[in-house]
């Protein structure tokens, strides 16, 4: 029997690589690898530097625990990156120079900066960091003080994994490298992410978040003035741009109406007029919050963008002027990032795939030839082996819905399994070719587990993308359960022992399957949303998430806010029932949890309410240690109670 | 405009008297003194001690602790008390030798031991304490570790005040006052509150609250051996228990059906037979948490019980034979609390009112005469006086709804004010005689305030209570109306500038009167009920009051609970609208605040939210100092923004 992937160890494991970037020259790539400190507590992050072919590791950084996002200056001689260290002021920006000695601190701040461009000239470096108008001077708060009182007249006053900002905003600062003096540039009450400086210097693009990040416009800022002017739908949603090599365009992602699939488009700087390039593209444009990957111009007239088609991560490039797409590559991995050298022949990204490999790599351009430069995962996998998988679909209303069957390491087809239904976020989300921690231990433990692409995942086009909206738990669950029957059927699944696991809007559609059916021996439900009506005036984006997902308010649409919430539902539960939230989960808040654990217990169903305390929305991926360990084992008794693979 | 009552002042300078324990021999009263210290901006509670003979008042216990419960010991020398300080084990349990001062600590604990009680031999301190069971030994957390993952099974898992509970419970600690050493006598993970000795000192009477207080029973433990024998209905409550003094019967106030409105029942624990003695009177019995007065055996036939009739305060002698009840006083005045000496002639009881008393009051129980040992509030009314105030009831459908009208001091009836209805919560709370220091700050600002008690209010028997079941927004917000249609008819109410406050129930009712008139210029709405099905999966209570209260579960009653949520009818206001809300509120959870919120900023409706970190449901009365003074603070600036503007102030 081959050990499988214990909660612990996929916790603290597994080292994570992340912001890879290629130098100017095109011959050394840095990255940052995240693992467990030497007490195993907490994560620890480093900056690291290889040869562009993988060759001659070494650490950069030894300071501090938590240096991230570094970045070239223009000539390639040194390396600024964000780091933390003790003191009133911790979150610094420092400087590496290559040619030896200890990095610099540049500025500091009482909160993190973040997004760091090298001006072209390489004098400036332009970040964000979060403002607060009433702590200007970013004095550290007094523990002992009484908490201050919140007041806000503003719909967006919480984000969550920030918690309460009422004004609090990432604003844009300039800062000279040479003289280490900043100035803030931006002080307006919106956010800013991801500037990017034009050609010449004068201008910053920066794309505006708003209503909780889940719509963005984009703004052009002056550098002299701070003078903005902003574009873009006001309910859209904009990617991150990149200025033609003479200035005179910006080449973007954007989606007019928040239905999560993007087109391209090419913004005229001098007439202010945005131009569609390509539409309707097959696959998901990366470059939103969760997925840098900037486009990148190759030529005047070629951009090389990145994107996610049904689970494959690809490479693509788009002709300007034709609206010409030719696909690069598309691989079985998830990989993010579009990062170049001067001559543009190669591109460096991070990947994972749930081939059993993770790390760095590169693709040229020309061939479509991708060199993975190490696994990070080989030391890892070799004490417990990666789950076996296979890709499975069925064809339902003119859609094929495709799905991964995750399979413990020493499957034995004569055996028979208990099988959990896992069902993504979103509901515009996409599962993969990623190597999965939750389905790599829920495999590897002994179950079956079935990751679904219903629809209203990404990946698959915008037909497909939008085909949820107004239609949550009714299509998009028949396709879960079709793709369930017919795994259900091979022999060596026992029907009688299924579950079914959800997180976030995988928690609505758990919450919603126990009110459909009794099939499922347990759930296991993590950050539901349960009530679409508390929803709508709870979560930090409700209001606007539910107007495009459900249609209007509760009070003008209140039959269909009804018609979608699982609590509709609740009374016809008999299946026993973990739910687990965070504490300080802003995005389904802990409202949902409670209403669907007092529900079920007042039903009389078996369940159990995990609270984990300080907990954001991904906490589960981004929680403490312990908590995270604790999510797991909990979900693996929970499973092995009722389906008692692992007993 | 003189005489203002600041908020700051309000306070900062108004003791708060309470927890009278008059001495067994009658001549001396211990009382706790709570002021907010303006140095450290916390509560400072101390131990003082009123001499009859001399009616002079003396401070026993020293800043450092805030100070709790005092005990008298049987023989009279001694006072049990609770001393709070700061860091670990920072609650101690103290005797002290009450001649000498001479002080020592019997125990320490990491949670504030409640209802200390001496037994009859005076060996014993029983008292009720949070006990985690699973870390009973109360060791310290280590603060820099990641917190606790929280996981439970039980529907009470979390209560206002406290937070995330599970199986964190109250039970019964038994104290050797001679040795220090303590005992755990009780260990079922369900409350057990109030302990009282039976005379022979072989049992203790205990409440045993469940559905997080909503629910009650009570337990008679036996010393010896931990076991308990628990009386009273499953789903009905049952409030405080007393022995009598020979020890066979217990005084209970309960009811089958969990209130609001209790009767007297005599339990006899030879036939475990309870029965009723006083059924269904229109006062309403002190109860055991809101205003703890306990019921006093005067002998083994005559309970005396303080209780409040139409807002006003007043004892009674129960006969538990003959079920009959003899007033012995009823007084425009707010009384709680009761305390008799060893001779049982009079009864001692802490005070405040409307018009300015702070202090504690002797009532002779033969005559029913009353006298007021001191006035704590004399130095604050001296510089700012208390409002004036007159009753103005109004009859609807053939009953008459109770109300109050507080006016400025300097009131005069030629001019034109703005008036506030200020709602109470519940619905089945009350208005009464007792100080209300909202009205006091905003009368004393030029506001007339008018407090009424529509139906669902208690003090008016128990029909008058019930009314308002399944009928929230219904009867009870007709009556408001009508009420305050009488008044602003008045001259001197100028009808343009008129708002409405509430808080919890009352906030219930102000965000329902936005969907249902626009007649209020301005409203300020606290810790609000909105969404009644949110409200029962998400508050402490709500699984057993929303039930309760609307007929079903919302997927019983999911449209009649619709049809009564503000929510449903929030799309239909225009009133400026300050939403104030606790962020650690647990009764009335932040949830609501924020969907309240968000829906108006959606229809378009001016609006603030404020939110007080930390915040629980009582934090207006008993939460931080500055938080309290905040949200004073702004109810006056909302208010003034929309009534006072016009008027040239």
């Amino acid at each position: 029997m081959v050990t499988p992937i214990s909660p612990e160890r996929a916790v603290k494991g597994i080292p994570t690589i992340s912001s890879a970037a290629i130098n100017p020259q095109g011959t050394a790539i840095v990255f940052v690898r995240t693992k467990a400190d030497a007490d195993g507590k907490k994560p620890e992050s480093q900056i690291w530097l290889c040869d562009v072919d993988g060759g001659n590791q070494r650490q950069l950084t030894q300071a501090g625990k938590a240096n991230a996002e570094p970045v070239w200056s223009p000539d390639g001689s040194a390396i600024a990156f964000v780091t933390t260290r003790e003191g009133d002021q911790p979150n610094a920006i420092a400087l590496l120079s290559l040619g030896g000695g200890e990095s610099k601190l540049l500025t500091n701040h009482l909160l993190r900066p973040g997004d760091l461009q090298w001006s072209p000239d390489g004098s400036i470096i332009a970040y964000t960091v979060p403002v607060d108008p009433d702590n200007p001077e970013e004095k550290p708060r007094d523990p002992d003080a009484d908490a201050p009182v919140r007041i806000t007249s503003r719909a967006d006053y919480k984000q969550d994994g920030l918690g309460y900002i009422n004004d609090v905003r990432n604003q844009i600062f300039l800062l000279d490298v040479a003289t280490e003096e900043r100035r803030q540039l931006t002080s307006a009450k919106h956010g800013h992410l991801r500037s990017r400086w034009s050609p010449d210097g004068k201008t910053l693009y920066s794309v505006i978040p708003n209503r909780g990040g889940i719509t963005s416009r984009f703004a052009l800022i002056d550098v002299e003035s701070g003078d903005t002017e902003l574009f873009g739908a006001e309910e859209g949603a904009i990617g991150l741009g990149s200025w033609s090599p003479d200035g005179s365009t910006i080449f973007l992602s954007g989606d007019e109406n928040t239905d999560f699939h993007s087109d391209y488009y090419l913004f005229d700087v001098a007439t202010k007029s945005m131009n569609s390039i390509v539409r309707d593209v097959e696959f998901t444009a990366h470059g939103f919050v969760f997925f840098p990957g900037a486009p990148v111009w190759l030529s005047d007239t070629s951009v090389l963008v990145t994107g996610s088609s049904r689970g494959k991560s690809g490479l693509w490039t788009i002709g300007v002027t034709t609206g010409s797409l030719d696909e690069v590559g598309l691989w079985e991995a998830s990989s993010v990032g579009t990062s170049t050298s001067n001559n543009r022949d190669i591109v460096v990204q991070t990947t994972n795939s749930n081939h059993g490999y993770a790390g760095i790599a590169t693709i040229t351009i020309a061939t479509g030839e991708r060199t993975v430069l190490w696994n990070e995962l080989e030391e890892f996998l070799t004490e417990s082996p990666v789950a076996l998988w296979e890709l499975v679909s069925v064809e339902r209303n003119g859609f094929t819905i495709e799905g991964w069957l995750y399979k413990p390491a020493d499957f034995d087809e004569t055996k028979t399994y208990p099988i959990v239904l896992d069902i993504h976020g979103g509901p515009q989300g996409a599962y993969g070719y990623d190597f999965n921690i939750f389905a790599q231990v829920s495999a590897t433990n002994g179950y079956l587990t079935l990751l679904s692409n219903p629809r209203g995942s990404t990946d698959y086009g915008r037909a497909f993308a939008t085909a949820a909206i107004g239609d949550w738990g009714v299509e998009d669950w028949a396709d879960l359960e079709a793709i369930l029957d017919s795994v259900v059927a091979r022999p060596y699944v026992d029907a009688a022992l299924s579950g079914v696991y959800g997180y976030s809007y995988g928690g609505y559609m758990t919450s919603w399957a126990i009110g459909q059916t009794n099939r499922f021996k347990a759930a296991v439900c993590g950050a539901p949303v349960f009530n679409l009506i508390s929803m709508y005036g709870s979560s930090d984006l409700g209001y606007h998430f539910l107007k495009h997902q459900i249609g209007g308010t509760p009070w003008t649409n209140f039959e269909d806010y009804i018609k979608h919430s699982p609590s509709t539902y609740v009374h016809n539960v008999t299946t026993p029932t973990l739910i687990v939230c965070g504490e300080a989960d802003d995005r389904c808040p802990i409202g949902q949890a409670e209403e669907m654990f007092t529900s079920l217990l007042a039903l009389g169903v078996e369940s159990e309410f995990a609270r984990y305390p300080g907990g954001a929305h991904p906490f589960i991926a981004t929680g403490p240690y312990t908590h995270r360990i604790d999510f797991l084992e909990r979900y693996l008794a929970w499973f092995g109670k009722y389906l008692g693979a692992n007993t | 405009m003189s005489h203002i009552i600041t908020a700051d002042r309000a306070v900062y300078d108004l003791p708060v008297i309470g927890s009278p324990r008059v001495s067994p021999d009658g001549k001396t009263v211990a009382f706790i003194r709570t002021v907010v210290d303006r140095a450290s901006g916390k509560y400072d509670a101390q131990i003082w001690l009123y001499t009859f003979d001399t009616a002079t008042r003396r401070q026993l216990t020293q800043p450092g602790s805030t100070h709790s419960e005092p005990a008298w010991s049987p023989g009279g020398e001694e006072l049990a008390f609770v001393a709070s300080g700061e860091g670990d084990h920072s609650h101690a349990i103290c005797r002290m030798v009450v001649a000498s001062g001479e002080t020592s600590v019997l125990t320490r604990g990491e949670k504030k031991p409640a209802s200390l009680t001496w037994s009859p031999d005076g060996e014993t301190l029983a008292y009720s304490v949070l006990i985690d069971p699973a870390n009973p030994d109360e060791t310290p957390v280590d603060k820099d570790a990641p917190k606790a993952v929280r996981v439970t099974r039980r529907i009470d898992y979390k209560q206002d005040g406290f937070g995330y509970l599970d199986n964190v419970r109250n039970q019964i600690v038994l104290l050797q006052v001679g040795t220090g050493e303590r005992r755990h006598l009780t260990k079922d993970s369900v409350d057990h509150l109030l302990p009282a000795w039976s005379p022979d000192g072989n049992s203790i009477v205990v409440q045993l609250p469940n559905r997080n207080g909503m629910l009650s029973r009570c337990g008679v433990i036996d010393v010896a051996t931990g076991a308990i024998e628990t009386y009273g209905a499953a789903d009905g409550e049952v409030d405080v228990a007393f022995f009598s003094p020979d020890g066979s019967r217990l005084f209970v106030s309960a009811d089958e059906h969990g209130g609001p409105h209790l009767s007297g029942y005599v339990i006899d624990l030879r036939t475990g037979a309870m029965t009723m003695v006083l059924n269904d009177p229109e006062f309403l019995i002190d109860s055991a948490t809101a205003s703890p007065a306990s019921p006093v055996w005067l002998n083994d036939s005559t309970v005396l019980i303080s209780a409040t009739l139409h807002g006003e305060s007043g004892l009674w002698k129960v006969d538990v034979d003959g079920c009959n009840v003899t007033q012995v006083g009823l007084w425009q005045a707010g009384h709680g609390e009761l305390s008799l000496p060893d001779d049982l002639t009079f009864a001692i009881q802490s005070t405040n009112t409307l018009g300015g008393t702070v202090g504690l009051v002797r009532i002779d129980l033969a005559t029913g005469e009353k006298s007021l040992l001191f006035n704590d509030a004399e130095d604050f009314y001296a510089k700012t006086p208390a409002a004036l105030w007159e009753k103005c009831p109004v009859e609807r459908d053939g009953v008459i709804v109770d109300a109050w009208l507080i006016k400025p001091a300097d009131f005069d009836d030629s001019g034109s004010y703005p008036l506030i209805i200020n709602i109470h919560g519940g619905p089945h709370g009350s208005f009464g005689f007792a100080t209300n220091l909202h009205a006091e700050i905003m009368s004393s600002r030029g506001y007339l305030v008018l407090l009424v008690n529509p139906r669902g209010s208690t003090t008016y028997g128990s029909a008058y209570a019930n009314a308002v079941k399944h009928d929230w927004g219904g009867t009870d917000w007709a009556d408001l109306e009508a009420v305050l249609d009488s008044v602003v008819a008045r001259p001197y109410v100028d009808p343009d500038r008129t708002g409405a406050y509430g808080y919890s129930y009352g906030g219930y009712m102000t965000s329902w009167i936005l969907g249902q008139t626009d007649r209020f210029k301005a409203v300020v709405c606290g810790a609000p009920v909105f969404d009644l099905e949110s409200f029962f999966g998400t508050s402490d209570i709500g699984h057993v009051f929303g039930t309760e209260q609307h007929g079903g579960t919302p997927w019983d009653v999911r449209e009649a609970m619709f049809e009564r949520s503000p929510s449903s009818h929030i799309h239909k206001a225009t009133t400026p609208t300050l939403i104030v809300h606790g962020e650690a509120d647990e009764r009335c959870p932040i949830g609501q605040g924020e969907q309240m919120f968000i829906s108006l900023l959606k229809v378009g409706c001016e609006t603030e939210f404020v939110r007080y970190p930390g915040g629980y449901h009582g934090f207006t009365r008993l939460g931080e100092p500055v938080h309290r003074i905040d949200y004073y603070d702004r109810t006056i600036a909302w208010f003034d923004r929309f009534l006072m503007a016009d008027a040239g102030r």
